[in-house]
């Protein structure tokens, strides 16, 4: 975790042992043990490692005899699947259990919500049931300070068009059937000889305003019947420009989440440098351009992307490839130090991925960035990162990255300049309710950079079993925090940070001192 | 102006001559209609497919004039489909309505449950015996249980089933030394002493699987000489073409080790196999699971596992047309081969065997595998042993067989068998030309697609009735049936 320790990982007894052990408890939301469950522990979430425990009747289970290492649990259960433990507010974001000789026996609480089933039927208007199609959940979530939605696995009807999604998690949920691409839904019932429907998609939603969402709270069942209705495809085609010199050019369309689609690719034809996708239903897509030279595989060298709103007719797109970003960063740090984590993570989609620096044989960091835009700068470390500034021969000054984010351009080259120092200060609290009684595996949120209308690196994570927080090795300076009860959803409902700019908690944090708080949980909007 | 109403002239008289197809989708055996089915109206030229409605029904508008054929099926997957009805369009009058019957199918459905009545994560397999050839052969079709222990086999062939399933052990039962073992109807660990089950058309069944857990042993081991792409499976022995009843092995290619977690008590085959370097490698081991895991069981796969073997033919060699060929199903093993020379092949999995062996315009005179005659004899492919080598030598004196029939036998067939020289069974001969000289037999069977003629107590219980035939070089002989 770097320099934002959660106050699990604080909390450890220090003992010398020659082998590794975790161990806790695992309950429900309303506090109800999870027994019975069988624990493991994995590296990645795969092949279990050690010993497969049982919960007692108190949820609670004890792995001993691991080797050091980075581990993820997973508890499995029959009624409720698996469930990684450790899990936080942010959905694609697990708390590994790191097991170390500084900490070689740690124990936790963990909070696992009760699995929510979605089960319906998929019919025609005329109600004959479907097959072929395929049902998908969606659920708003929030990631980065920034409301977006989260797929479920997918599920096929049977003969009676009927279908189930068990053990998906609490939360706002939309639910589609959608046939797959290249496969016609047939007519019911009348059709003209000869007017086949070749590309033409189907889609059924519930709601059926796809902008509205259903919550479902911990252990509810939704059945619901989902009704098809043709939707027409459209085909986007255009062209890319600047491919001299390369000789494999494809177009990548990708869905942005909830929209029924497989993302795909097609090449360019080089001659007329054109392309086209056919059958591209409506919805928001990303639409990335690559150049490749055959024979140098593993890193595109020029790239081009955009954002593309698919409406209800063809569309054309250009798109114009330019050189790959290079940026690389230069660490400044105290002699000792290590767990040096640096990545920059985009400032306009909150589902890209975190862009991290790979060092490179003379210890530089270099990124990786496929596509310009703006990203914000995330660091992790023992120590607190005090300054961070870009140089590139195109601008006038030294930009400082830490406030502002970095805007990164078409073949852009620049070099990050990172400081830390051990100049650090903690926070140490917990979440009260009204009433100022501690509020367990509350969901807090802090703004380490940025602003609420322009977040830059915050950092989400719930508390302990005793409502208590705890972060290590911050900056001097002022903080912005939130903490909202796990049983409110509040990044389900909020579209962004900036609505919750009014009931803000300022913390200071000054050098080797401990800032004690009491966080107040959020009011939910009405 | 004037051009647009000529197109919508031309466009308009046609259209006149149009007509429509209507038509409904009926269930075979109850004359019940058939929602959603997929209806197929096709055409020389162009096809079109539809999904009948609520009722069954189906109409095709605007159909010009020619011909068509009409299918239906029941669901997109459905393995057969009604009869192809042709229906001819002619303007100035609609065609009759068609009725599609799609054969009957049989529901089976169920729930699979653990020791503690708990819904299990299961595979179930409905394995349907069909005789092809005279010969029984097994064809599965599976579904999963869902979160609930439920599964649903829709649209299901009518004929005769064994249900067998095998169930997810959570890895804790594993850890101690408990497996949920193959279950099959009604509650049997394999599928020979399994009950067969009759699924009439039409007919809903509801199967409940109930599993008990059972002691299972660990079985480790080691590979040597095995590169990247292993395979290890373990099989119940016997029944070592089937995966049902047996177990995958988690192989680790850093430690070159492997694991079994869970296997019941029982005989398996442990096989390991790759494909490299352009050659099959393997090795196989019998396995007794009893009480106590089993550990160190090492498996060499540095050589390549090869049936090497010898063609001569006699006399004038013939031209090298083609190289030799062969391959391995059910219980025969085929070698064809037009040239002289040596050959290598994979060697087929564990089990017994006949050799069918055919030269162009040659036939085999003499097969020994390992020195032991094989052109008269059924043989085994143990595991543990590399069979080998397959030397045969064809020759040009075969005979040949004309049978003939009177008027009132064409419900009758003839076979050509020979009876095994050593032990239970016979060997069969597809061809009634270039036979190898000697004694044979001709067993008159009914024309009939069910009768599993080839099985041995079928032929026993018929020998009386079989019609012994000599065959002799290069002579043709003629057998005029009773």
């Amino acid at each position: 975790m770097g320099a934002l320790i959660p106050a699990q990982l604080a909390l450890l007894l220090l003992a010398q042992a020659p082998s590794y052990s975790v161990g806790g408890r695992v309950t429900f939301d309303d506090g109800e043990p999870l027994a019975g469950a069988e624990v493991y522990a994995s590296l990645h979430g795969f092949n279990p490692v050690g010993e497969t425990v049982l919960t007692d009747s108190e949820g609670r289970f004890s792995i001993s005899d691991l080797p050091k290492g980075l581990y993820i649990l997973t508890a499995t259960r029959d009624d409720i699947g698996s469930i990684f433990l450790g899990q936080t507010p942010q959905p694609t974001v697990v708390n590994g259990v790191n097991l170390s000789e500084k900490f070689p026996h740690l124990d936790f609480t963990y909070h696992v919500s009760r699995p929510v089933t979605i089960t319906g039927a998929v019919h025609t208007s005329t109600g004959a049931p479907l097959f072929g199609v395929q049902i998908h959940a969606v659920r708003r979530v929030w990631i980065n300070g920034k409301a977006t939605l989260e797929s479920s696995t997918f599920a096929a009807p049977d003969d009676l068009g009927r279908f189930r999604l068990p053990h998906l998690t609490r939360g706002r949920w939309s639910i589609c059937a959608t046939v797959p691409p290249a496969q016609p839904v047939l007519p019911v019932g009348v059709a003209r000889f000869g007017d086949m429907p070749t590309g033409v998609f189907a889609k059924a939603c519930y709601p059926e305003d796809s902008q509205s969402f259903v919550k479902l709270s911990p252990g509810q069942n939704l059945t619901l019947d989902l009704i098809f209705r043709p939707a027409y495809p459209v085909a986007v085609s255009g062209h890319v420009q600047n491919t001299e010199g390369f000789d494999s050019v494809y177009v990548e369309i990708v869905p942005e989440p909830g929209v029924p689609m497989m993302p795909s690719v097609v090449p360019i034809d080089l001659p007329t440098h054109s392309f086209a996708i056919p059958n591209v239903l409506p919805g928001r897509y990303r639409l990335t351009a690559r150049a490749q030279i055959i024979g140098k595989p593993g890193r595109d060298l020029a790239s081009a992307t955009t954002m593309l709103d698919v409406g209800d007719s063809d569309q054309s797109v250009e798109l114009a490839l330019s050189p790959q970003p290079r940026i690389t960063a230069t660490i400044h740090a105290p002699p000792h130090t290590d767990k040096i984590t640096v990545s920059l993570r985009s400032a306009d989609d909150p589902n890209a991925p975190n862009y991290d620096a790979e060092p490179e044989t003379d210890g530089t960091l270099r990124f990786a960035i496929p596509n310009p835009g703006r990203y914000r700068l995330v660091t992790r470390a023992d120590l607190c990162n005090t300054d961070a500034r870009l140089e590139s021969s195109g601008l006038p000054a030294r930009q400082d990255v830490r406030a502002h984010g970095v805007q990164v351009t078409p073949g852009m080259q620049a070099n990050l300049d990172i400081t830390f120092s051990a100049e650090c200060g903690d926070i140490k609290g917990a979440v009260v309710d009204s009433s100022g009684n501690p509020v367990p595996h509350a969901r807090h949120l802090i703004l380490l950079t940025g602003t609420p209308e322009d977040p830059g690196d915050l950092f989400q994570d719930s508390a302990d079993e005793n409502g208590g927080i705890s972060y290590f090795g911050l900056l001097p300076g002022k903080y912005l925090m939130w903490a909202w009860s796990d049983q409110d959803e509040w990044d389900g409902v909020l579209d962004d940070l900036s609505q919750l700019a009014p009931q803000q908690t300022v913390v200071e944090v000054r050098p080797h001192q401990t800032s004690s708080i009491r966080l107040p949980l959020l009011r939910m909007p009405q | 102006m004037r051009l647009a109403i000529l197109i919508l002239i031309a466009c308009i008289v046609p259209a006149q001559d149009f007509q429509r197809i209507t038509g409904r989708v009926l269930d075979d055996a109850s004359r019940t209609p058939v929602i959603a089915a997929t209806v197929t109206l096709s055409s020389s030229a162009a096809s079109q497919q539809i999904v009948t409605d609520s009722q069954g029904s189906f109409t095709f508008l605007d159909t010009p004039p020619g011909e068509y054929t009409l299918t239906a099926r029941r669901l997109p997957s459905s393995q057969s489909g009604s009869n192809a009805v042709n229906v001819k369009v002619e303007s100035g009058h609609a065609p009759e309505a068609v009725e599609l019957a799609v054969p009957s199918t049989a529901l089976v459905t169920g729930v699979v449950t653990g020791e503690n009545a708990q819904p299990l994560s299961a595979n179930v397999e409905l394995i349907r015996r069909t005789i092809q050839n005279g010969e029984a052969t097994m064809e599965p079709s599976g579904a999963v249980t869902n979160d609930l222990g439920e599964y649903r086999l829709a649209d299901m062939r009518p004929g005769r089933y064994l249900v067998c399933a095998t169930a997810h052990t959570s890895l804790y039962k594993q850890r101690h030394h408990l497996v949920y073992p193959l279950n099959c109807y009604p509650g049997v660990p394999n599928r020979e002493s399994a009950q067969w089950i009759d699924l009439q058309p039409g007919s809903e069944l509801r199967l409940d699987l109930h599993f008990a857990l059972v002691h299972s042993v660990r079985v480790t081991g080691s590979l040597r000489g095995a590169g990247e792409q292993v395979s290890i499976s373990i099989a119940p022995l016997n029944q070592s073409s089937s995966m049902l009843g047996g177990a995958i092995a988690e192989w680790d290619a850093k430690t070159r080790t492997f694991v079994v977690a869970a296997l019941p008590a029982g005989d398996y085959v442990v096989r390991a196999s790759e494909y490299r370097d352009g050659m099959e490698h393997s090795a196989s081991r019998l396995l007794h699971a009893g009480t106590e895991d089993i550990d160190g069981i090492e498996l060499d796969l540095s050589a390549a596992t090869q049936l090497t073997g010898s063609v001569t033919f006699e006399g004038e060699p013939p031209p090298a047309a083609n190289p030799t060929s062969f391959s391995a199903s059910g219980n025969r093993l085929q070698l064809y081969a037009w040239s002289n020379g040596n050959f290598s092949f994979p060697i087929p999995p564990p089990g017994t065997y006949y050799l069918s062996a055919h030269g162009g315009g040659y036939c085999p005179r003499s097969a020994t595998l390992g020195g032991r005659d094989v052109l008269d004899s059924r043989f085994t492919i143990a595991p543990e042993s590399l069979p080998g080598p397959l030397d045969i030598v064809f020759s040009k004196d075969c005979g040949h067989l004309f049978v003939s029939f009177q008027s009132n036998q064409t419900a009758l067939k003839p076979i050509l068998l020979r009876h095994a020289a050593e032990g239970d069974g016979y060997l069969r001969f597809e061809s009634t030309m270039f036979l190898t000289p000697g004694d044979y037999l001709v067993f008159l069977v009914p024309n009939d697609p069910n009768l599993e003629y080839m099985d041995p107590a079928w032929l026993r219980d018929h020998e009386s009735s079989a019609i012994p035939v000599t065959i002799q070089a290069n002579q043709p002989t003629m057998l005029k049936l009773p």
